[in-house]
């Protein structure tokens, strides 16, 4: 036992591990070496610790691990290296954080990223996205090596299978995973509805998905070794579990496995669950995980391809690509999260040191600029984008619509808790003026209801009431601007109104169908309205003069002053004809 | 004689090679063969192989599961 005191504890940087095998493995490898005692190998930590009689050379470990792809290092030069190594890491991903961010400002401009990240509005196709990488890193660990089982287990029972019958585990594995996906997406969405999440909560829990997001992405990048350890293990009990359930190789078995598959404890899958459990909507929580699972299908189609791919360089960057997307993505939502919960801390302040506190606003796309809050819109085709806003209680809002791509009745924008219908031209930006006066939500829409039934404003309690500066103490909401200047007979010679009158009845339609008045002189329109009116005809359009008209049943009145000879149309708020008034000299 | 089971849990080049290395250790087996991809092992033994052995050194290097055919 004198051999105690010669016993030496040495370190070594090992290179090359990524998973438990590697360590039993390479632990197995070095004990075989003269005079090792024992041997501890970590993974997370990229190093050995080996006890033993007589140090051997660094050669002599190398050489027994080298035809398996990993490098022994002496620890102190072996550190040198890592460093090296996850300095060029870093310098990597934030080349790529930057080239991102370029493409990200880039794409905004052009308004091609309405929402980016898990918020409220989350893209169908950020979700795809997350798919495709889920699919190729962490989950193709859990999932994949499932699916080859099943696979295997299939075809070993059947071994005279032709290539397209072989494939047929993978169809209806696949096939059971995005029916389960998309089934218990919706079942988790109504979860969240039936639990009524307060807007706290569901920030809390969108703060929670983001955490897994970003901790997926420093695992990706493996910047920060200790984000290895991030990572969720299904308790092994159920591992044995779902792997003795694959022993059965029915058509059904390869279905509920891949069902299954939602329980499996990839982050993204995870991410993405606590995203639809926020939202509290069936319908939504369907599609997102559908269109997630979707995203993970290409990948686990062609497993086969992607294992061989993963070895090379392009893996590697691809795998440093996702992972810095996967971290922004993160931070996007972490911000929305923060404003859910109800924190006035923001992301962008960090950036933007010098704004005024009134300026913290809770949505990115409302600007607070001289006491108003500016909100822009764009309609494109029957989609408002954004179609969502927050905005504070008591300061005036200046909506500006772009309604310019609009179709249809969509080119009516109705706010029927405000009592505002506003005809979007065709040629220029429509700014609409209000107060919102109380908490709570203000929806719009178009005409015909056939917008999406979320657009609205949420209106909050402005946070700093006491320091709001709004100037010259008055209120400052502009009147909405009419069409038709009033005329004061006392500066002016006031030309009287030509008062025309139209009939709208069962019998006689719209009559008369043409209405003749003079061109400078304001013009009274009188509607006698006998009908129910609904759908686009619910409101009526002068589109040159942007004259929006509700069509109540009795008498409805507006004025407006026609400025050019000829002819101009009354028309439905999608556009079809109901009359014409010819103007001239 | 050669024997075909399935292993579970293989999932990379490592656990390959580990299973191999083990396997040949276990009294009986001549050769041993892991497809990682699809957990397919072939063994190479002779009568006096220890199966029991066999199954309880490879499940007990981790995540392992062997089922026998």
């Amino acid at each position: 036992m004198q051999n105690k005191h010669t016993r030496k504890k040495v370190k070594y940087k090992i290179h090359g591990m990524h998973c438990a095998s590697c360590e039993v493995l390479i632990e197995r490898k070095f004990k075989k070496i003269y005079g090792v005692e024992s041997v501890v190998v970590s993974q997370t930590k990229n190093c050995a610790e080996i006890i033993c009689t007589q140090e051997p050379h660094i050669s002599q470990l190398d050489n027994a691990v080298k035809e398996h792809g990993y490098r022994v290092y002496n620890w102190g030069d072996g550190s040198t290296e890592i460093q090296l190594s996850s300095k060029r890491n870093l310098f990597e991903a934030g080349a790529i954080f930057l080239i991102l961010l370029g493409a990200y400002l880039i794409l905004k401009q052009f308004n091609f990223i309405p929402n980016i990240g898990i918020s409220e509005n989350m893209s169908l196709g950020v979700v795809f996205v997350i798919g495709l990488i889920a699919a190729t890193s962490t989950c193709i660990a859990v999932t994949g090596g499932l699916l080859l089982a099943v696979a295997a287990k299939y075809n070993e029972k059947n071994p005279d299978l032709t290539g397209v019958q072989r494939f047929r585990p993978h169809i209806y594995f696949n096939a059971g995973r995005i029916v389960s996906y998309t089934v218990l997406g919706a079942a988790t969405g109504a979860l969240g509805s039936f639990l009524t999440i307060s807007a706290k909560a569901t920030g809390i829990l969108t703060i929670l998905a983001s955490i897994i997001m970003i901790a997926l992405g420093f695992q990706l990048l493996k910047i920060f070794p200790g984000a290895k350890r991030l990572q969720l293990k299904m308790p092994k009990f159920i591992q044995h579990k779902i792997h003795n359930l694959s022993s059965s190789n029915s058509k059904f078995a390869s279905f509920v496995l891949g069902g299954f598959t939602f329980f499996l404890p990839c982050g993204f899958t995870q991410a993405l669950q606590l995203y639809v459990l926020s939202r509290g909507d069936y319908k939504t929580g369907a599609l997102t995980m559908l269109v997630f699972s979707l995203g993970t299908l290409p990948a686990l189609l062609s497993l086969s391809a992607i294992s061989s791919f993963s070895k090379g360089k392009f893996q590697r960057y691809f795998l440093k690509f996702s992972g810095v997307l996967v971290v922004m993505l993160g931070v996007f939502n972490i911000n929305n999260g923060l404003t859910l919960a109800g924190s006035n801390f923001n992301f962008s302040s960090i950036f933007q040191k010098d704004i005024t506190p009134i300026s913290q606003v809770a949505d990115p796309n409302v600007e607070i600029i001289n006491g108003k809050q500016i909100v822009k819109m764009k309609v494109d085709y029957i989609d408002y984008i954004p179609m969502q806003f927050t905005v504070y209680k008591g300061i005036p809002v200046e909506w500006q619509v772009d309604g310019r791509n609009a179709a249809g009745c969509v080119q009516v924008l109705t706010v029927p808790k405000l009592g505002i219908t506003e005809y979007l031209p065709k040629d220029s930006i429509k700014t609409i003026t209000f107060t919102p006066q109380e908490v709570g939500e203000i929806k719009f829409r178009c005409s015909m209801g056939m917008t999406d039934p979320r657009a609205k404003f949420t209106v909050i309690e402005n946070p700093n009431t006491g320091s709001l500066p709004i100037k010259k103490g008055g209120q400052p909401e502009k009147q909405p601007t009419e069409n038709t200047p009033a005329c004061n007979p006392e500066i002016q010679n006031c030309l009287e109104a030509q008062k025309v009158s139209l009939e709208v009845s069962r019998e006689r339609g719209v009559y008369p169908q043409l209405l003749t008045v003079k061109k400078g002189i304001p013009v009274d329109l009188t509607i006698n309205n006998k009908v129910q009116l609904g759908g686009c005809m619910s409101v009526w359009v002068i589109p040159k003069y942007n004259v929006t008209i509700p069509m109540k049943v009795g008498a409805i009145k507006t004025t407006f002053t026609p400025t050019e000879t000829g002819t101009i149309a009354l028309t439905c708020s999608m556009g079809s004809l109901m009359a014409r008034f010819s103007i001239i000299n | 004689m050669k024997t075909a089971l399935t292993i579970k849990g293989t999932h990379c080049n490592a656990c390959k090679i580990l299973i191999e290395d083990v396997a040949k250790e276990i009294p009986g087996v001549i050769m041993c063969d892991v497809d990682y991809a699809s957990g397919k092992t072939l063994i190479e033994h002779n009568e006096n192989i220890d199966w029991k052995k066999l199954k309880k050194e490879i499940e007990n290097l981790g995540n392992y599961m062997i089922e026998t055919l």
